[in-house]
């Protein structure tokens, strides 16, 4: 990444090579959906082209990346929101989200299903959180600078999250036997 | 250890963070609470089960594409080469970004004011435009239109074909008040070696009494080389008015009754 902040854009191949499927995961993971995943990687790999002077060396570059990858996100998510769109920062019930729209859900196990149902049903807050937590940081300091706060918010989030995924799973697997 | 104090440990468990002597005190506490260890059953199987979901694979158009916006952005990069090359080197702290911006500014004025002029071609062409009108203006039929033409010479005499046409006017135009108005012009550059020869040899050339004071005072005062001689050999003129003798003889005895400076 120094040497792409310094001016060899060339060099940002080699980190899309290494990173961008990780990328294109927590996009997907945030935002529920394949295509605009993909739209949302090379919106991230372009900002970080036009914010390379922002990264800094005393800042790994994972959390750097993932910051900007969350903020590409959020941004997308909030301009659906605003257009009255199906993937909103927050959804507030299971029913808002897309169940069957072609993308993951119908070659996955019901189980499995039901936990990505869950997962996107978590307002983005918490949502984002537990992706980091779960798939791409082992601290909780890393997600802190991806997120852009504290240790004791990532803490307080991630905690919140999980109670909160249990909950939405629970009423998901509840109508599903119902 | 209370219920309460058992939510974050297990958050730090389903991380793999919690230290070893918290892992054990809730090792402790989940064995006498049902209720905490329900809890913490649940969240560790969901963990494990958000764990296991099926990575998805990113499709290969994905590359093509990131290669051909990577493509088209260093084409916009390398048309603003230079731009680039001011932002690698621009600071970053704004108080040194104003201080070039005023050192940029007070070299701009300073330049501005030293260096000369740059020639503008259609200002330049505009100019020889009018030069070329006002010399017509000297040529015109009518008097009134020449006099204009002096009128205009008179901004314009560093322009040597200027000088050429009122020098001309003065030897050769038809109207007296026109040769008149282009004396008093000439006058005004006197310093230039040009104006003084010619008006030296107009002088000679004059019939008219009135031009031939008039040129003759502008001369002798200013001291132009040849001007006496020219005067001793419109003296010798036979058909010379009187009156015009009379001044060019007293005014030829004031010059050698002058103290000589080389003298003084």
């Amino acid at each position: 990444m120094r040497e792409v902040r310094s001016g060899r854009t060339g060099a940002l191949a080699t980190l899309f090579e290494r990173h961008h499927a990780r990328v294109y995961r927590f996009c997907l993971r945030i935002v529920g959906n394949r295509q605009t995943a993909e739209d949302l990687v090379q919106d991230v790999f372009m900002r970080m082209l036009r914010y390379r002077t922002t990264f800094r060396d005393d800042v790994a570059f994972g959390p750097w990346m993932f910051r900007i990858a969350r903020n590409a996100c959020t941004d997308h998510l909030r301009r659906v929101a605003r257009e009255g769109g199906p993937h909103a920062t927050s959804a507030t019930s299971v029913e808002d989200l897309p169940s069957n729209d072609g993308s993951i859900a119908e070659e996955e196990d019901d189980r499995a299903e039901l936990v990505r149902r869950a997962l996107l049903s978590l307002p983005l807050e918490r949502r984002e959180v537990l992706v980091l937590s779960r798939y791409e940081f082992k601290t909780y300091d890393e997600i802190a600078h991806a997120l852009g706060c504290s240790v004791g918010a990532v803490k307080l989030r991630a905690h919140r999250a999980i109670k909160q995924l249990r909950e939405a799973y629970m009423d998901l697997a509840g109508e599903g036997s119902a | 250890m209370n219920c309460e104090d058992t939510a974050g440990l297990l958050s730090d468990r389903l991380k793999g963070l919690l230290a070893p002597e918290d892992n054990v005190r809730l090792d402790a506490h989940l064995a006498t609470c049902s209720a905490c260890q329900a809890e913490a059953d649940a969240l560790t199987a969901l963990w494990s089960d958000l764990g296991s979901l099926e990575d998805d694979v990113p499709h290969e158009r994905m590359r093509a594409r990131f290669h051909a916006g990577l493509a088209a952005y260093s084409e916009r990069k390398s048309a603003t080469r230079i731009g680039a090359f001011i932002e690698s080197i621009w600071p970053r702290q704004p108080v040194f970004q104003a201080g070039i911006a005023v050192v940029l500014l007070v070299a701009g004025f300073l330049a501005g004011q030293l260096l000369p002029p740059r020639a503008n071609p259609e200002i330049e062409e505009l100019r020889a435009e009018i030069r070329a009108v006002g010399l017509v203006l000297l040529d015109h039929r009518s008097a009134a239109e020449r006099l204009r033409g002096v009128e205009w010479a008179r901004g314009t005499m560093a322009d040597a074909r200027t000088v050429e046409a009122l020098l001309r006017t003065v030897r050769y135009d038809p109207n007296l008040n026109v040769r008149l108005a282009a004396i008093e012009a000439l006058g005004t550059a006197l310093d230039s070696p040009d104006v003084g020869a010619g008006l030296t040899e107009a002088f000679e050339q004059q019939d008219s009494p009135l031009l031939q004071v008039m040129l003759a005072s502008l001369l002798l005062d200013g001291e132009i080389p040849g001007a006496t001689e020219a005067v001793g050999r419109v003296l010798e003129r036979s058909e010379l008015d009187p009156l015009v003798r009379d001044y060019l003889q007293s005014a030829l005895e004031e010059i050698r009754e002058r103290p000589n400076q080389s003298d003084a």
